[in-house]
C-alpha cells in the first residue's frame, strides 16, 4: 500500500496502550517495530506487564488499542492466520482429555474450518510438528503423563503447524529441561533463518545473549529497543528493574 | 409374570425412559461445563429458570409446556444478561456474579411459587425439586398407535436429547479448543463468537426441558455428576463424553430400580422418588470414580 519498510513490517507497535481495565493500564504507550525474520527477547521484571502486551496486541486484554497495532500492514482480523501464540505453560489445564497429538492439532482447527473432523492429513501435519520438536514418541500420550518441558514443546508445535509468519511467545523457557531449551532455540532460530519473525516473553536476563539477537527492555514502558548486546547493558537493566515501582504508579496500576 | 411385564411397560418403561433421556440431554451439554470449570453455571441455570416456569403456569393457569417453556427461557436469558451486567458493573469475577443473580432469581420463584395464585393451579413445590416421573404413564389405547398416546414429557426430553447430542457432535472440536484453551480459540478465530452463547442457549432449553420431569434437584445432578464420574478416567474429549453417559445410564437404570422396587422387596409400603435415588447414586459415584482411579494408579 504506502511506501517504506515500516508499512510492511511483521508487527508495529504505535502508541500502544492495555490492560485489564480503565483503571488497571499495563501497558503505556509502547511504540516499536519488528522486522522479518527477527528474533527478538521481551525483557523486563516481573509484573512489568509483558504477558499483557503480548495478549493486547492480539486482542487477548479486556482493554487494548486495537488501532495502534498493526500487522504486516494489516489489522488483525485481516492478518490472524499469518500470527501465532504460545501461552504461558501454567495458564492451560494439563489434566484435559487430551493426547499431545490432538493438542497440536488445534493449532490447524482454523484451516480445517466448522463442522470437519481433524482428518489423517491434519493428524499426519501435527505429527511432523511434534516429530521437530523432539516428541514424536509422545504423541499419543495424554498431556498430563508429559513434563514441563515436554508440554512446553507441544505448545510450540502447535504453534508451528499454524505456519505463521509472526510468533508472539510467552517465556518459552520457564522452567524447562536442557534438551527443551536447546531443542526450542534450535527450532526458533531455523524459523528466524526462514524469515519468521519472532518475539519472546523472557525473564531469564543470563540467557538472553545466547538466544536472541536482539532485546526490548520493558517496564509498563518500552525503556530500549536494539541488538541485545547494547540494549542490555548493566546499567539498563538496574534502571528497568528498580524503576519498576515508580513507572507502574506513573501508570496507575499495581505491580 | 405377564402382569408384572405389563404393569412394567406401562409404568416403569416411560419414567426411566424419561430419566434417560434427560441424561443424555443434561449428561453431554454437562461435560462441556465441567471440561470448562463452569459446573457451577449449570447449577446455576437450573435455578434461575424457576421465577420463568412459575410465571408461565401463573400467567396461563395451566402446565403447558409452551407457556413453561417460554417464561423458563425469558428468565434464563435475562439472568444470563443481568450476570453479565452485573460483573460489568461491579467488577465481581464470573462465579460471584452468576451467584448472585440466580441466587435472586431461585429466591423469586420461590415467593411466586408459595403465592396465592400458583397454590390455586395446582403447583406443588414438591414436583419443582423432584420432578414427575412417578405420574408418566403409558395408557393403552385400543386402535390408536402407541406413539401417540406417550406422554408430552418424553418428547420434549427427546427432543432435548436429540439437540444436546447435534450441538456437541457439531462443534465437538470447536467446543473443545474453547475448553482447553480460550486464548487460542479467540486469538486463531477458530471457533465462531457465538459458540459460548450459543452452549449456554442449548444448555438452558435442556434444563428446562428436563425440568418437569425430572424435576431441579436431579438436572442438577444430571448436568455436574456423569462429567465428574468420566473425567478421571477419560484420554480424549468424545471418550470423556462416552464414559459420562455410559456410566450414567447404568447409574440412572440402578437408581429407578432400586426407588421402584427394593422398598418393596423389604416390606415397605411404597416406592422411594425415584429422581431424589437417582441423583444420590450419581453423587456417590463422583468420589467413587475418584477414588478408583488412584486404585487403578496405584496397582
Amino acid at each position: 500500500m504506502t511506501a517504506g519498510a515500516s508499512a510492511a513490517a511483521p508487527l508495529e507497535l504505535r502508541g500502544f496502550s492495555a490492560g485489564y481495565s480503565q483503571s488497571e493500564i499495563k501497558v503505556v504507550d509502547a511504540s516499536f517495530t519488528l522486522g522479518r525474520g527477527t528474533l527478538t527477547a521481551l525483557v523486563g521484571p516481573n509484573g512489568a506487564g509483558k504477558s499483557t502486551l503480548l495478549k493486547g496486541i492480539l486482542g487477548l486484554t479486556p482493554v487494548h488499542d486495537a488501532g495502534a497495532v498493526r500487522f504486516f500492514g494489516q489489522s488483525l482480523d485481516a492478518a490472524r492466520e499469518r500470527v501465532a501464540y504460545l501461552p504461558q505453560r501454567s495458564e492451560i489445564d494439563w489434566n484435559f482429555p487430551a493426547s499431545a497429538l490432538d493438542v497440536v492439532a488445534m493449532g490447524l482447527y482454523r484451516r480445517l474450518g466448522l463442522f470437519r473432523r481433524v482428518n489423517r492429513a491434519a493428524r499426519d501435519e501435527a505429527r511432523a510438528a511434534l516429530a521437530l520438536v523432539g516428541l514424536e514418541a509422545q504423541a499419543a500420550q495424554p498431556i498430563g503423563e508429559l513434563s514441563g518441558g515436554q508440554r512446553q514443546r507441544v505448545l510450540l508445535a502447535r504453534a508451528l503447524v499454524q505456519r505463521a509468519d509472526l510468533l508472539l511467545l510467552d517465556e518459552p523457557f520457564a522452567n524447562v529441561d536442557e534438551l527443551t531449551e536447546r531443542t526450542i532455540a534450535r527450532v526458533l532460530e531455523d524459523l528466524r533463518a526462514n524469515g519468521t519473525t519472532i518475539l519472546a516473553v523472557h525473564h531469564d536476563i543470563g540467557t538472553v545473549r545466547a538466544n536472541f539477537a536482539s532485546a526490548i527492555l520493558f517496564n509498563v514502558r518500552v525503556l530500549a529497543h536494539g541488538p541485545a548486546e547494547s540494549t542490555l547493558t548493566d546499567a539498563a537493566i538496574v534502571r528497568a528493574y528498580t524503576a519498576s515501582n515508580a513507572a507502574n504508579l506513573s501508570a496507575g496500576g499495581a505491580a | 409374570m405377564n402382569g408384572f411385564l405389563q404393569e412394567f411397560v406401562a409404568i416403569d418403561l416411560p419414567a426411566l425412559a424419561a430419566a434417560l433421556l434427560a441424561l443424555i440431554a443434561c449428561g453431554t451439554l454437562g461435560n462441556w461445563l465441567v471440561l470448562r470449570k463452569e459446573s457451577m453455571t449449570g447449577d446455576a441455570i437450573a435455578h434461575a429458570v424457576l421465577p420463568g416456569l412459575v410465571a408461565g403456569f401463573l400467567v396461563t393457569g395451566t402446565r403447558s409446556v409452551a407457556a413453561m417453556f417460554a417464561g423458563a427461557s425469558i428468565a434464563g436469558v435475562a439472568a444470563i444478561m443481568l450476570a453479565g451486567w452485573v460483573r460489568k458493573r461491579m467488577r465481581l469475577e464470573p462465579g460471584a456474579s452468576l451467584g448472585v443473580v440466580f441466587t435472586a432469581f431461585f429466591a423469586l420463584g420461590v415467593a411466586l411459587l408459595e403465592s396465592q395464585g400458583a397454590r390455586q393451579i395446582d403447583l406443588d413445590p414438591e414436583c419443582v425439586l423432584f420432578g414427575s416421573l412417578e405420574t408418566l404413564f403409558l395408557v393403552s389405547v385400543r386402535d390408536k398407535p402407541w406413539y401417540t398416546t406417550l406422554p408430552h414429557e418424553l418428547w420434549t426430553l427427546f427432543a432435548a436429547a436429540v439437540l444436546a447430542i447435534g450441538f456437541s457432535v457439531l462443534f465437538m472440536k470447536e467446543l473443545a479448543l474453547l475448553a482447553f484453551d480460550r486464548n487460542h480459540a479467540r486469538q486463531t478465530g477458530a471457533a465462531p463468537r457465538m459458540l459460548e452463547s450459543l452452549l449456554l442457549a442449548v444448555t438452558s432449553a435442556c434444563v428446562v426441558a428436563s425440568f418437569e420431569a425430572v424435576g431441579t434437584i436431579l438436572v442438577v445432578a444430571l448436568l455436574a455428576c456423569p462429567a465428574l464420574i468420566a473425567s478421571p478416567h477419560a484420554r480424549s474429549v468424545r471418550g470423556q463424553i462416552a464414559i459420562s453417559l455410559v456410566a450414567g445410564s447404568a447409574l440412572t437404570v440402578a437408581g429407578y430400580a432400586l426407588a421402584a422396587f427394593a422398598p418393596t422387596m423389604f416390606g415397605a409400603p411404597s416406592a422411594l422418588n425415584a429422581a431424589g435415588m437417582i441423583a444420590v447414586l450419581l453423587a456417590i459415584a463422583v468420589p467413587a470414580s475418584h477414588m478408583l482411579r488412584a486404585m487403578l494408579r496405584g496397582a
